[in-house]
């Protein structure tokens, strides 16, 4: 009980200090590039695909209310107005790379970013 | 007559640890109403500064476990219902009980102190939320948050690990009682 601070409490913080910024920098770096659709989803399914290069404001409607204002400007994407409590949406930071996501919890919209190709078909058929 | 005056001393006990157990919560509360206040905002979800953790971390380290429990589960739903909506409800319980129960099996199996424990409850808190939205919405997309909760769980509960500590210290100093810190 005498010193604030032993060894052991030392290293336990600084591993996992280390650890988080190991894997944000490993997130960060190796993984995020910047994408070129832009993506929302409403409840897990996909309510319309955007390109990240064209300036467009999209509101994001459920049963007819508007729940969320989406707008993309100068290559990235951000929620503009929610008609959410918290606002968190709002007030995040506008996103571009494809492991960024903006969420809207209590109305279940997702908004995120892919890249360019759709790597989750082969082919397409016309 | 001494078995009514016994019953008397263990009544007296109970109704002041049962005002104890409120002042405690309306502080919680407080605390959870002060945090509402102040607009913290980094632009990436789920950043808080977990003020309310420090009464949980007080109590564990420094009147029990049950009484711990019982405060962190109060705490939840009533400034859930007073601040929040029943969606905040869901995220702080996940959050909370995952890391009342880290802090609690690191505290009792380990000698990591109050600082350590209160880091690894603010990493779980973070965790634990992150993990129930991305169950939500069912995007493990956001996943990819982790490691930005990861570093704002240390250092939150690295702030809150060395409030508590420094109070608990000085409790003892002043005479009241607790062993480890």
């Amino acid at each position: 009980m005498k010193q604030r601070f032993g060894k052991k409490d030392i290293i336990f913080i600084f591993v996992l200090l280390a650890l988080g910024v190991g894997s944000w920098l490993y997130v960060h770096f190796f993984l995020s590039e910047t994408g070129e659709t832009v993506v929302i989803t409403v409840d897990s399914v996909e309510y319309g695909r955007y390109s990240l290069n064209k300036n467009k404001t999209i509101s994001v409607q459920i049963d007819g209310k508007i729940k969320n204002i989406v707008q993309i400007q100068a290559g990235k994407a951000s929620v503009t107005e929610a008609d959410c409590p918290d606002k968190l949406c709002v007030h995040q930071n506008a996103i571009s790379s494809t492991n960024e996501s903006i969420v809207c919890l209590p109305n279940k919209v997702v908004v995120s970013i892919v890249g360019g190709t759709d790597t989750s078909y082969d082919t397409i058929a016309q | 007559m001494q078995q009514n005056e016994k019953k008397q001393g263990t009544q007296k006990t109970l109704a002041s640890k049962a005002a104890f157990l409120g002042v405690i919560l309306a502080l919680a509360l407080v605390l959870s109403y002060v945090e509402s206040l102040i607009p913290f905002y980094f632009g990436i979800p789920g950043v808080k500064l977990g003020l309310t953790n420090l009464v949980v971390v007080l109590m564990l380290f420094f009147v029990g476990t049950k009484e711990a429990f019982l405060i962190s589960v109060l705490r939840i739903l009533l400034s859930g219902f007073l601040f929040g909506n029943l969606f905040s409800i869901l995220y702080s319980f996940a959050g909370g009980m995952l890391s009342f129960l880290v802090m609690e099996l690191l505290r009792r199996f380990t000698s990591l102190r109050v600082t350590s424990v209160s880091v690894a409850g603010g990493i779980t808190h973070n965790i634990g939320q992150l993990l129930v939205a991305a169950w939500v919405v069912e995007t493990y997309n956001i996943m990819y948050y982790a490691p930005i909760l990861l570093i704002a769980g240390v250092i939150t509960g690295f702030l809150i690990g060395i409030l508590a500590q420094e109070i608990i210290l000085r409790l003892n100093k002043a005479g009241i009682k607790k062993d480890r810190i």
